[in-house]
């Protein structure tokens, strides 16, 4: 029940959360929703395939649908301690679908597109709008669960491996590196990378647990730019209302964490890269019948990425789906 | 085939005609030896780095009476660096520059500057090149920037033909004007007085009684400090001359920095002190009578008087009327009429 | 499993060493600071000696560049072109070296002022320096030198209520005193040049260590500070200490 407290803490301390900026690598994970099952966190600007907010919605549904997804960073225009600051916003929009093939596999896929505009401190603005890079894994389930239980008595517990590729599908400007430390600041990586993921799940009644972690191989671009690789893990916890047989309501609470390494060019460390950011989220979804509507938002709790040069704000999201 | 023959050489005599059809006839550049005396301590300017030539040594005489190089334009060094007085301004304690500027010190003679390696009585430059900067800058001297100087230098027609004459590359430039002013100076070695010849022991010349004993008393008693036959060793000393109240010129220490330097100025060379009145840095003392009453009796101490002034509590050299007399002679001989008389640093 | 083959497969691919050949150019920022800020003409700043210091001139020479590569080589800037002054109110603070040999560089080395030798060059050996100076007060014409540092502005401190002006110029006393210092830096990471590649190497000059470094400089005690004995040699050392690399930023050499 302890539990419980610090959920009940956590979860009205993050009520006034909003959504994060890009971090400093395109690759930041965010878990700010419905991330029962995995936790991709692709937000940053270049991948943007949904930060923490993950790829799945938390319910385990089967899904296609489309999400957004807004974030917020204040980066250092200068390397003193009196240089100004400036406003970066990325946006996302996403097409996302989980499918299952067979018994026992499942497949993810994000595809979005973005749109980020950041204001320099002599007032002028940059815009870059266009495809990110598109994602997608598959996942074996490990441990089988019972999908359709909704009152079960034990709990139920479910492990799931997976891996994917997210494609450079998006477009990796060097001129982006420019003018700026952030140097996610990008519609995508250039570059193929590699994930390796594992889920687990506990489920009881009507409320849940889902702990998360995954690994990001991220390789060189052919402008010779390779971000650093990336760790995400993620801890939510979620409860399910239902209102009669067509409605539900599902609340959720959690906190996450991104690890990065620092970024290269030309095979050399580049400096004031890399960082970590330890987040605390929360979010609620609604359902009618087979439509769901979500709403998340992510908050810093602590942090410290390139050198402190780039900070992480919130952090939200808003998404509708179909379940199939 | 004939034509073959004549168009190089039409060609040849067309070439050699500038714009105006006007034939020019531009000699070769020669080398100048510059005199080293076998009776002179070494060089110390690096004559391999701006060796004299005929029109580089030309272009700097023209130059160094040339009244272009102060802001009124008509201030030229060599309007206080007069020749006949062995390039002092006569009878001036100080020079007036532009606008009637005094400044504070007594112009130095310009001669075997080639063997000397500080500049100015405090030292302020040890390259004789960068030397002209400091008068031609100086704001009670000729009161002009070496950046307005060319400017007006290179609008003249003629300069820039002579530059061109006398340096490979660069034209009217910073470096080939202070090269010119430098080829000037390094030839004005002053070695043919009365004293030179009798040293070297040419034409049969020889020095009266006077002289010879004004010679051994000078080698006693001043030898110390105006040293070999330049007659100075071009270090800086205190000689004790009480400090004039209105100007308190601390002379090296200017320079340095350092209150050890306080009062000390370059040991100048005593070659044609006969024509140099007024004597001193600040030109205080107008007959060389007054000088050696003031190294008798005159020497005032200060912590940083030079030792050699000093002996106990004797300040000064001891010297009586008749050593004065002997040698205010022998410093006679020191006057090299074929310098101050030489044509080639005249300016008519 | 797919995915875990693929990924043994991305990560046995070590980056390849990038070909550098040819020669080509480095860049290096002179970005002035004090203490940490941005260094801005007309901003106050207080220093540890509690003077406030409102800044109206920085101009420094720096000089006789030499960088080391990876293998402990070192390229030797040409000392004819290797003279640079640098001036805040201007906003000449990029040093441009061409024509540097290919090569990974690791350290850097610079002089700031200028040496002895080259004032023993005469004529000869100023070249542009001495015009440049001129124009950018660095000329120290009653000696017919250079001034290495030029430092100005106004302070006030506890017992200094008026803004009281400042100068601090620093250079070599003729031949009697010589304040010519060198300094070597690390980059910390390597500077790539070839004739595509031009380096930016970003450099933070602290100015607030000309008065306030390993040397303590009262401006209350002594404001004009230009033939000093005994202050300017320890001008000279602070001015000396006040560099660090802030980042290199390898690539075209476009912007930064």
């Amino acid at each position: 029940m302890k539990i419980y407290n610090i959920v009940l803490i956590l979860f009205l301390g993050t009520l006034s959360l909003k959504g994060n900026e890009i971090p400093t690598d395109p690759c930041s994970k965010l878990n700010s929703k419905g991330l029962l099952l995995y936790d991709f966190c692709d937000t940053c600007g270049c991948s943007g395939n949904g930060g923490s907010m993950g790829f799945g919605t938390g319910l385990n549904n089967n899904f296609f649908g489309l999400r957004y997804i807004g974030q917020r960073y204040l980066s250092r225009d200068g390397i003193f301690a009196n240089s100004p600051w400036i406003d970066e916003n990325f946006n996302t929009v996403q097409l996302w679908t989980q499918v299952p093939i067979g018994q026992r596999f499942m497949v993810n896929a994000v595809l979005p597109y973005q749109f980020h505009t950041r204001t320099f401190a002599d007032g002028m603005e940059q815009n870059i709008n266009g495809l990110g890079d598109a994602t997608v894994l598959g996942f074996y389930q490990v441990l089988q669960q019972n999908p359709d239980s909704i009152v079960s008595i034990k709990p139920e517990h479910t492990l799931q491996l997976g891996g994917g590729i997210k494609m450079p599908t998006g477009k990796f400007d060097s001129e982006n590196l420019e003018g700026s430390v952030n140097p996610s600041f990008q519609l995508g990586t250039g570059s193929w990378d590699y994930l390796l993921a594992a889920n687990y799940g506990l489920k009881h009644r009507n409320w849940g647990l889902s702990f998360m972690v995954n690994y990001t191989f991220k390789s060189e671009n052919d402008k010779e730019y390779r971000f650093g690789n990336q760790l995400n893990y993620t801890l939510n916890t979620f409860k399910t209302y239902y209102f009669g047989t067509d409605f539900a309501l599902t609340p959720q609470v959690g906190v996450g964490s991104e690890h990065f390494e620092k970024n290269k060019e030309f095979g050399l460390e580049v400096n004031d890269t890399g960082g970590y950011a330890f987040f605390g989220k929360a979010g609620v979804e609604l359902n009618y019948k087979t439509l769901a509507l979500g709403v998340s938002s992510m908050l810093p709790l602590a942090q410290d990425l390139n050198n402190g040069k780039v900070e992480a704000k919130n952090r939200w999201a808003i998404y509708v789906n179909i379940n199939i | 085939m004939k034509y073959l023959f004549w168009m190089p050489l039409l060609l040849a005599m067309v070439s050699c005609t500038n714009d105006d059809g006007e034939y020019i006839a531009v000699g070769e550049n020669e080398l100048l030896t510059v005199t080293l005396p076998s009776n002179f301590p070494p060089m110390a300017y690096n004559v391999s780095e701006n060796p004299p030539t005929k029109y580089g040594f030309e272009l700097g005489k023209k130059l160094f009476y040339d009244g272009k190089l102060s802001a009124n334009g008509f201030i030229s060094c060599g309007f206080c660096h007069e020749q006949r007085f062995s390039f002092t301004h006569h009878g001036h304690q100080f020079s007036h520059g532009i606008d009637d500027l005094q400044g504070t010190r007594n112009t130095p003679s310009i001669a075997n500057m080639a063997f000397f390696q500080e500049f100015a009585w405090d030292g302020a430059t040890n390259h004789l090149d960068l030397f002209p900067i400091i008068p031609i800058t100086n704001e009670v001297e000729m009161g002009e920037t070496m950046t307005s100087v060319l400017q007006k230098l290179q609008a003249d027609e003629a300069y820039q033909k002579e530059f061109n004459a006398a340096f490979e590359e660069g034209g009217v430039n910073h470096t080939n004007f202070l090269k010119a002013l430098a080829q000037f100076m390094v030839m004005m070695v002053s070695y043919n007085s009365k004293y030179d010849k009798y040293v070297r022991n040419e034409d049969g010349v020889s020095l009266t009684d006077q002289e010879l004993q004004g010679l051994s008393i000078f080698q006693e008693k001043c030898a110390n400090c105006h040293t070999t036959d330049l007659f100075s060793d071009g270090s800086f000393r205190n000689n004790g001359l009480p400090p004039n109240p209105n100007i308190n010129d601390l002379g090296r220490a200017e320079v340095s920095g350092s209150p050890s330097d306080n009062y000390k100025f370059k040991v100048p060379s005593l070659r044609n002190v006969a024509l140099t009145a007024p004597y001193m840095h600040d030109g205080r003392f107008g007959s060389l009578e007054s000088v050696l009453n003031f190294y008798q009796n005159g020497v005032q101490d200060s912590p940083t008087l030079d030792p050699l002034l000093k002996n106990g509590n004797a300040l000064g050299i001891s010297l009586n009327d008749d050593e004065k007399l002997v040698l205010i002679a022998f410093l006679g001989t020191l006057t090299d009429d074929e310098f101050i008389t030489d044509k080639r640093f005249a300016e008519y | 499993m797919l995915t875990l083959s693929v990924f043994i497969i991305s990560c046995s691919s070590d980056d390849d060493a990038t070909e550098l050949t040819g020669n080509g150019m480095v860049k290096i920022e002179f970005d002035n600071s004090m203490a940490g800020d941005d260094l801005l003409l007309g901003s106050s700043y207080t220093n540890s000696q509690n003077e406030t210091l409102t800044i109206s001139r920085l101009n420094y020479i720096v000089s006789n560049f030499r960088l080391t590569d990876e293998d402990g080589t070192v390229f030797t800037y040409p000392k004819d072109q290797g003279y640079f002054i640098t001036s805040e109110e201007t906003g000449t603070t990029e040093v441009v070296l061409m024509d540097v040999p290919a090569g990974r560089y690791t350290s850097l080395t610079f002089g700031i002022g200028v040496d002895q030798e080259k004032y023993l060059q005469g004529a000869e050996g100023q070249g542009d320096l001495l015009t440049e100076a001129e124009s950018t007060n660095m000329m120290w014409s009653w000696q017919a030198g250079y001034k290495f540092l030029n430092f100005e502005g106004t302070f006030t401190s506890s017992t200094v209520a008026d803004a009281t002006d400042f100068k601090i110029h620093m250079g070599s006393h003729g031949s009697s005193l010589d304040n010519y210092k060198e300094t070597t830096l690390s980059l910390g990471t390597e500077a790539l040049v070839s004739e595509d590649m031009t380096p930016i190497i970003h450099l933070v000059a602290n100015a607030s260590n000309i008065l306030d470094g390993e040397n303590k400089i009262s401006l209350t005690e002594q404001a004009v500070i230009m033939v000093s004995e005994e202050k300017s040699p320890k001008i000279a050392v602070n001015a000396s200490n006040m560099f660090t690399v802030d980042h290199v930023h390898n690539g075209d050499g476009g912007s930064h």
